[in-house]
């Protein structure tokens, strides 16, 4: 099976050097593609010394659009699972064979690594207090929605088979894309689900889940469900 | 039922005449696409009519059950205003997502051309 790490990455520089470096010992498993959206520091050239293919957003498109490119990207090139993992290092690889197993048995169309599933609660993770809160407020929206409980709806680190990629370089959320990609999953009878994984803290640069986007977070989510809903189940 | 002062209706007139001519100025220097221009010229030329015509501000009044003619014409435009602003914002989002499309296009393509020049690049050396 063709496997693609799809790696989104905004003025990432120190961050995905450490990253890349890391995966060297998965090259032979997997492909990789960085996705630069529009980064104005050296985040393209520290992908491409590092030999992995670029693809270079004329102008910042967020991480949903980002994302999208990669999954487009996986489409054209014929891969059978794309997996996402954020550029600032916080997912580490040891996992990915972890979110591949339910995928490549046939079980599921979609994993998410959860930082807050069960018994195996990530306690070394800290998560910022308005991302806490924004997450809470989205697991109760998509359980009222879909009925099922995702306890990290924001995880970025998600891998997917060809059918729920190809569903997604089609049509993607743009700001804050996970929930709502998961609600999009759901309503086209994708199966979905989360396993526990560890994460790590950033090591530099800054999130951008400012406190701004924190206060807006509620209210884009209910949006972007109320969207959704309407818009009713997509092919 | 009031009808408009001649001294409202002059001022209104004056300034809608203007931005009738401003709208007019800006799609003959192509500022301003036809398409786009379309609903303002109508909304504007609508608005003179209403300052001109008594007739057609009485109309407006009775149909909104306005107390004088400048409320009425007050809440028709500023309802004209907000279906323009919405009707903006649907362009606006079409335009975002032809936008992001094509940026997403320019980014895949401009890898596969790195890709076939390296591997030009790489063949003509082997060439030579």
């Amino acid at each position: 099976m063709r496997v693609l790490l799809i790696i989104p990455a905004f003025n990432e520089v120190e961050n995905l050097q450490a990253l890349l470096v890391e995966l060297r010992q998965y090259r032979s498993q997997y492909d990789i593609v960085v996705v630069d959206d529009a980064s104005a520091d050296q985040t393209a050239q520290i992908a491409e010394s590092n030999n992995v293919p670029v693809l270079r957003l004329a102008a910042n498109l967020g991480i949903g659009g980002a994302v999208q490119t990669g999954f487009k990207y996986a489409v054209r090139n014929g891969y059978d699972i794309a997996v996402q993992l954020d550029g600032d290092g916080q997912h580490d690889p040891a996992w990915i064979e972890h979110l591949l197993k339910p995928i490549a048995s046939g079980e599921m169309d979609c994993v998410i690594g959860s930082r807050y599933m069960g018994q195996d609660y990530d306690r070394d993770y800290k998560t910022p207090f308005l991302r806490r809160v924004g997450m809470i407020f989205s697991t109760a929206v998509l359980f009222l929605t879909t009925g099922k409980k995702i306890t990290d709806t924001t995880s970025g680190f998600r891998a997917l088979n060809y059918r729920s990629f190809e569903f997604f370089a089609r049509e993607y959320p743009v700001d804050h894309p996970e929930a709502e990609a998961l609600l999009m999953l759901h309503q086209a009878k994708f199966q979905f689900k989360e396993i526990p994984v560890k994460m790590r803290g950033r090591t530099s640069g800054r999130s951008l889940f400012t406190l701004l986007k924190a206060t807006q977070y509620p209210i884009r989510v209910l949006v972007g469900f109320l969207g959704i809903l309407l818009r009713g189940p997509r092919e | 039922m009031q009808v408009l002062s001649t001294h409202t209706r002059t001022v209104g007139v004056f300034l809608f005449v203007l931005l009738f001519l401003y709208t007019l100025f800006l799609l003959r220097s192509n500022r301003l696409s036809p398409q786009h221009a379309m609903s303002w010229i109508i909304a504007e030329l609508a608005m003179l009519v209403l300052m001109v015509s008594d007739a057609a501000s009485l109309f407006i009044v009775r149909l909104v059950g306005a107390d004088n003619a400048l409320s009425a014409i007050f809440l028709l435009a500023t309802i004209w205003g907000v279906l323009l602003m919405l009707d903006l914002l649907v362009r606006i989002s079409e335009l975002n997502a032809k936008l992001r499309a094509v940026n997403q296009e320019l980014a895949l393509l401009g890898e596969r051309f790195e890709k076939l020049e390296q591997s030009l690049i790489t063949a003509d050396s082997k060439d030579h």
